[in-house]
Order: C-alpha cells, then structure tokens, then sequence
C-alpha cells in the first residue's frame, strides 16, 4: 500500500487525472488505477518513472529503523475514530495547560472541538476536515495541542460561515481578517475556547473538490457526522507544506493503517 | 497508551518524581512543547542523575506510578522491578505508568547525559508549586540533530524558530 499511498500522493501533486498520469507515462488508465488500489505492487523502477512522470522524484535511502511512534499509533488504531479523537482531545489538555504556565500566558480552557465541528455541521457548512484533529481522527500519534479545527469549505458559503462564527463568539486572530473562504482566515470562538482556520486550498491541493472526493465520513456522535480529509491527502498536504515536522508521523501512520494488524506487530 | 489506558497525566509523573527528590532534567517533546513546539506525544522523557542514590529515588518514583517496561505494540508491558542496579544499566527505558508513558533515557543522542544537560537547563515552575528542570533549546537542538531520525530532523526548524524568537525577545 505504501507505493500505491505514493503514486496517489504524486499524481495529485500534480494535478493529473489518472489518464493524463497514463498518457505522460505511456501506459494503460487500468494500469495506473490497479497500482493507486493496491491489487498490483509496481517495481521501484515503475514506480520511480511514474512518479517522474508527475515531474516529481523519488527519493530514498538508507535510514535507522524508528518504530517509536508505533506503539501510540497501534493503540489508537485499536479505537474506533471518535474514541481516538476524545482520547486525543483530553490528552492535550494538560500540555496546554503546561505550556500557558511556562508562556505565563492565560490558562487556557479545554478547547470545544467537538462544539466547533458541530456548529458547522448544523449550520449545514460543506467543509472537510484538516488539521490536528483530522490527523487524530485516523490514527496520528501527535496530540492536537493547539486546540485549533481547521477546514476547507466549499466555495459560497461566505454568509453561513459568518453567521457560525459570530455565533460562536468568533473575532479575527491574525490579520488579514477576512469571513472569507477564499483565502486563509483565522478566528477565536470564544465561546467555545477554540480556534477555527479556514483553509481555501492547503499546500499541494487544489482545495474542497480534490480534498472532498477522497474525504471519509466519520461519526463523532450520535447525530454528527463530519468529512474527514484521507489519509493519504493528509500526507500530501504535510509533504508540501512549508513546515514538514508532521511528516514522519503522518507517514508512519499511514503504513501502519494499512497493514493487517497482526502484521503491524512483527 | 494502551486502549483502556489512564489519561496521560506527565504533571503527576514530574510531581511523584519531584517528591521523591529525583534529580532529572525533562527532555524531548514535553520541553519542547513548552517552548511553544505543536510536534508532541503522549510520553515524557526524562534524563536522570545516574548516581546509586539517584537511582534509589528513581526506583522509588516508578514504583509508585506502577511503572512497567513497554514491549511490541498489542502485547501486556512486563513488570518493572524496583532495583536501581536494573537502572544503573540501562541505557534507555521505555516505561507505561499509570498517568503515561515515561522514557528514561541516561544519555541522550549527542550529550553525555545528566551533568551535561544540567548546566543549561532552566528551572521551569508548571504552578502549585511544582518547579522542573527543563533541558535548553539549544540542548533539545543538539540531541535532536544528533538522533538524526526523520521525526528529529523534522521539527529542527521549529526548534530553531523558536530559538530565535526567545533571541529576539531577549533583545527587546
């Protein structure tokens, strides 16, 4: 799975239809579709011309073996994804709270997450998940310690994300401060002690419709179902970030979740 | 973290080995993390002093979290005995306790432990009274860039940001 997480990741990065990736590389639709589902593994030769192919490279070497996130990860594979995220979400807390002592900053109150997502999701926003809790939700080892949700909504949702937000006791956190979804804007709910981010197109995607067609739906309660951003899309957007210090995890994770559990022991 | 694990508590870990007068210096993500660092997980590190005294405490400490030695993912940790002569020898433990995991490690990457980082390490109060020795950035800096795993590698720029932020900040 990992060559096919890596050929998916490439041809996005792209901006290439499996076709287009075909018609560059000189090689059947159906070839490059069996590879993206995992039925055939390609040869690091295939795989490298491919991605070559997306003018990408792939690079590799030789490394010390890390398993030191596996252990966390393996345990919240074992969740189910809303435990995960509970788990996570209370978890951060105290770091939180540390990390106000240590800034003398105010302390900071739990963050609602949970309360943002579903003020979105009532307000009937079309938006996928990003972000720390996106990374939670499937598995991530890293412990959202920000507090912050971050999103990418479908375009023309301007006045309903305004209305959530004012709702929410949200004023701008950094400038420019634009209700907008056409480009990044930050807010504090205050009433839910939280941040929301609303990210029009994050590194190496093309925004909602590329995030949204790979999105898995995840039920976080009852009646709250939210669309989370893939795994994989996860790890293209760290992997073209500015700042790829979630890389590893995300990466690690992304092996570890698909491969059989009994595998992921040994 | 197990499935049905406690939640991670490290200011109960840092106050059990604090009243237990456990001469250590927190490393790794926790003190980066104060720092103002958002690459973090569940365990705390910590390099303690390696004298038989030391040790005595350290073994007193894990006790009283139940701290037990963390194996393969999927399979139950094995006891801890409470023997300083067991810590004296290991090099690096990665332990389960009943408020998170807890790495020990003597020596970190590019350091030569304790006394080295202790000298740059600042005396950090987490409030109620509780003060923790934290390594310095530029000692976080050194060990990570020595580890030279692709998940060090990776917040090496954070760290440095940060390093120059607090540059600045003490300029003004």
């Amino acid at each position: 799975m990992l060559s096919a997480s890596l050929l998916v990741q490439a041809r996005r990065l792209a901006g290439l239809s499996q076709r287009e990736l075909a018609a560059r590389a000189g090689v059947a639709q159906q070839e490059i579709a069996r590879y993206e589902r995992g039925r055939v593994t390609p040869s690091l030769e295939r795989l490298r011309s491919l991605i070559a192919a997306c003018e990408l490279e792939l690079t590799f070497g030789l490394a010390r073996a890390d398993s030191s996130y596996d252990h966390q990860i393996a345990a919240a594979l074992a969740l189910a994804p809303a435990q995960r995220l509970e788990q996570a979400v209370r978890d951060a807390q105290p770091l939180r709270a540390a990390r106000a002592q240590a800034t003398r900053a105010r302390a900071s109150a739990p963050a609602d997450v949970l309360g943002v997502i579903r003020a979105l999701v009532r307000a009937g926003i079309q938006f996928v998940l990003i972000g720390e809790l996106a990374e939670v939700l499937h598995g991530s080892p890293l412990v959202p310690v920000t507090g912050t949700v971050t999103i990418v909504a479908r375009a023309g949702q301007r006045e309903r994300l305004s209305t959530v937000i004012a709702a929410s006791g949200g004023m701008p956190a950094a400038t420019p401060a634009t209700p907008a979804i056409d480009a990044p804007a930050r807010f504090t709910l205050k009433a839910l002690g939280s941040e929301l981010v609303i990210e029009p197109a994050p590194p190496g995607t093309q925004g909602y419709d590329d995030l949204r067609r790979d999105a898995v739906a995840i039920q976080l309660g009852e009646d709250l179902v939210v669309m989370v951003t893939s795994l994989v899309d996860l790890v293209r957007i760290a992997e073209a970030s500015e700042d790829r210090a979630r890389v590893p995890a995300l990466r690690r994770t992304l092996e570890l979740a698909t491969t059989p559990p009994a595998a992921r022991a040994a | 973290m197990l499935p049905d694990s406690a939640p991670f508590d490290p200011r109960r870990i840092l106050e059990v080995l604090a009243r237990h007068e456990v001469q250590c210096v927190v490393i790794g993500g926790y003190a980066a993390v104060l720092a103002g660092i958002d690459i973090v997980t569940r365990d705390i590190d910590i390099t303690p002093a390696t004298d038989q005294a030391n040790l005595q405490r350290l073994a007193g400490a894990l006790g009283e979290l139940h701290a037990a030695i963390r194996v393969r993912p999927g399979e139950p940790p094995v006891p801890l005995p409470a023997d300083p002569r067991l810590l004296a020898r290991a090099e690096i433990l990665n332990l389960t306790t009943d408020a998170g995991d807890l790495d020990i490690t003597s020596r970190p990457d590019g350091t030569s432990g304790y006394d080295d980082l202790k000298q740059a390490a600042r005396q950090q109060p987490l409030g109620k009274g509780l003060h923790i020795a934290i390594a310095s950035l530029e000692d976080i800096i050194r060990s990570k860039t020595a580890a030279g795993r692709a998940k060090d590698l990776a917040t090496l720029p954070q760290l440095r940001a940060a390093l120059e932020r607090r540059g600045r900040r003490s300029a003004n």
